[in-house]
């Protein structure tokens, strides 16, 4: 799973550099099957803290929330807005993407 | 008052019973200006399907949906939205977290936490590919 994942990671490098060009602060991309971090723009400490938090926690609770207003229903993106940064969340099949603007 | 009633039941009869419904269940009832209706019904026409405000407590003050409905969202949402104040806080002590936006296939929700009241909207998309107006 890991070596898909770099694959798909190694491919997606230039829209990952468009993305980090833009207003952003950086971005985290984690595997869900191992809560592992993947490929991070941050340091490691700060960027598995915020893997542990949010994929640990924040995302799962939000999915059962979503399934339990509707079966059928999946989520398929996240927002959270503070004062200072935005957190984007998009939970796919296999990996997480969190970017930080 | 009666401007509003007269307005709801042209509009729409159903909703003005659910709105009745739900500000005499809830007490105490609030009396807010008639851009409250304004502002609701121009949001339905957007494609939103439900506002539900909150106090600060989480406890549900206005609501467009039936009790149960309201319920339902509230007691599922609410302890979303107050952990998500805990992860904000968690990663950063001194952010603080204003705005929650969850998307799915079938809808978005919106959370807002203010200072002393918080909002739900629930927006729907009418098709799969459509538009969401």
């Amino acid at each position: 799973m890991n070596r898909i994942l770099e694959e798909v990671i190694h491919r997606n490098a230039p829209i990952v550099d468009r993305i980090i060009a833009e207003h952003t602060a950086g971005y985290v991309v984690a595997d869900n099957m191992a809560n592992a971090v993947a490929e991070t723009s941050f340091d490691n400490t700060s960027a598995q803290a915020l893997v542990k938090h949010l994929n640990g926690t924040l995302v799962p609770a939000c999915q059962s929330v979503v399934r339990d207003l509707d079966p059928t229903n999946q989520l398929t993106y996240m927002r959270v807005a503070t004062r200072k940064f935005e957190y984007l969340v998009a939970p796919e099949e296999y990996f997480t993407i969190t970017v930080v603007q | 008052m009666s401007r509003i009633s007269k307005m709801s039941v042209v509009e729409r009869p159903s909703q003005r019973a659910s709105k009745s419904a739900a500000v005499s269940k809830k007490a105490p009832p609030r009396d807010r200006s008639y851009d409250d209706d304004a502002f609701v019904s121009l949001f339905a026409h957007r494609g939103g399907r439900d506002i539900i405000i909150m106090d600060a407590q989480g406890v549900p003050l206005r609501s467009t949906s039936s009790q149960k409905r309201t319920l339902m969202y509230v007691s599922n949402l609410k302890p979303l939205l107050f952990m998500a104040r805990n992860v904000v806080r968690d990663l950063d002590p001194s952010n603080d977290i204003t705005f929650m936006r969850i998307r799915s296939n079938i809808g978005e929700i919106h959370m807002t936490l203010g200072s002393d009241f918080n909002l739900i909207v629930v927006q729907r998309f009418r098709r799969k590919f459509g538009t969401k107006q």
